[in-house]
């Protein structure tokens, strides 16, 4: 019976040694060629990002200098008036 | 085979294939793939995104060049009604500056140095009432400017003692008009009268002065009291006061007691000036 229970086994282990490797050659992997397209890939994300956020902070910078002009010329138009009105009378 | 030789076997086969599928590739075609798409993904969104971020740009600098525009028109608007250019406010506004740094540091000054200064103080004055007739005083930054002065001055004319006594001993050769006409004292030997008129209990003749004696000589009139200088007259000084010659009458009145005449006044009179 011990006899029987350890060629059971030792046929169980080879065919585990035999089946493994095929099992795992099933998975198929990336490329080197494929791995330099994500590479690339990720440099063109990271890229356009960057040319996005430039491009934000160039418009919260005019979105400034639009409010500063605008203030600018609500003061002087109140100058204006001011000084018309002063002159008038 | 024994037992033990299969186990150790199939130890070594699993570890050599662990290392194998490390060292050759790291990354699965499946994982590549979801990651692919996951940076095509970022980039057409961030371009996406960077068309709409530009074409908002062109929008506001657009707008920017209209508001520009309009600023340019109201400016030239204001140019016209002051008669002057953005220069000439400039000047202006930075001439007002430095009056009013001026007289934060005048502010800061003792009583006595405030004394020794109160011609400048005086010349400020004098100029800051020729800059509120420029139109360019009626621009409200100039305006608050001005008011701002005004306030600095009431408050150092409030702190500046007008009229001030100061001692000198008189020394062998002296006489009033040698002592007038020192630069410590009145730089101007017409002024005599004042010092001959401060100590009329000591001097009974001007002409007769006596070594060590202790004169007092005052510096400064009240406020609403003129010193006649040399070349005035009672039109030039209400031209000074009242910013108006004609009112020179109201000098007379106020002065009877010593204007005889009211083309005859003399340097270091001390004449009352009625408020205006």
């Amino acid at each position: 019976m011990t006899k029987l229970l350890k060629r059971a086994t030792g046929v169980g282990l080879a065919a585990a040694m035999i089946s493994l490797p095929l099992l795992s050659g099933c998975t198929v992997m990336a490329s080197n060629e494929q791995l330099t397209m994500l590479e690339e890939a990720r440099k063109k994300a990271e890229s356009a990002e960057a040319d996005l956020n430039a491009c934000k902070g160039m418009r919260a910078q005019l979105e400034r200098e639009l409010s500063d002009n605008k203030a600018l010329l609500a003061k002087l138009r109140n100058d204006r008036d001011v000084v018309q009105k002063a002159l008038s009378e | 085979m024994s037992f033990k030789k299969i186990a150790a076997a199939l130890f070594c086969t699993l570890a050599l294939m662990g290392g194998a599928s490390v060292s050759a590739q790291e990354m699965t075609y499946e994982e590549y793939k979801i990651k692919l798409a996951g940076y095509e993904s970022r980039t057409a969104e961030a371009r996406r995104a960077l068309q709409t971020c530009k074409e908002a740009g062109e929008k506001l600098r657009t707008e920017i060049a209209g508001v520009e525009s309009e600023i340019a028109g109201v400016n030239t608007e204001i140019y016209e009604l002051l008669g002057s250019d953005q220069s000439g406010i400039d000047g202006f506004l930075a001439e007002l500056d430095r009056i009013e740094a001026r007289l934060m540091g005048l502010l800061n000054m003792s009583e006595e140095a405030l004394f020794e200064k109160r011609d400048e103080i005086d010349s400020i004055e004098s100029r800051v009432g020729e800059m509120k007739t420029n139109k360019k005083a009626l621009l409200p930054d100039a305006a608050k400017k001005l008011a701002n002065i005004d306030q600095l001055l009431e408050r150092i004319k409030a702190r500046m003692p007008r009229k001030r006594i100061k001692q000198y001993t008189v020394v062998r050769g002296d006489n009033l008009w040698s002592i007038s006409k020192k630069p410590s004292i009145y730089s101007d030997p017409y002024l005599w009268p004042r010092i001959y008129v401060e100590n009329r209990n000591k001097i009974k003749n001007p002409d007769l002065i006596f070594p060590n004696w202790t004169l007092n000589v005052p510096f400064g009139v009240d406020l609403n009291q003129h010193l006649v200088l040399g070349g005035q007259s009672l039109s030039s000084i209400a031209g000074m006061v009242y910013k108006d010659p004609t009112k020179w009458y109201r000098l007379l009145k106020a002065n009877q007691t010593q204007i005889l005449d009211a083309n005859l006044i003399f340097p270091a009179q001390v004449l009352d000036v009625p408020a205006n």
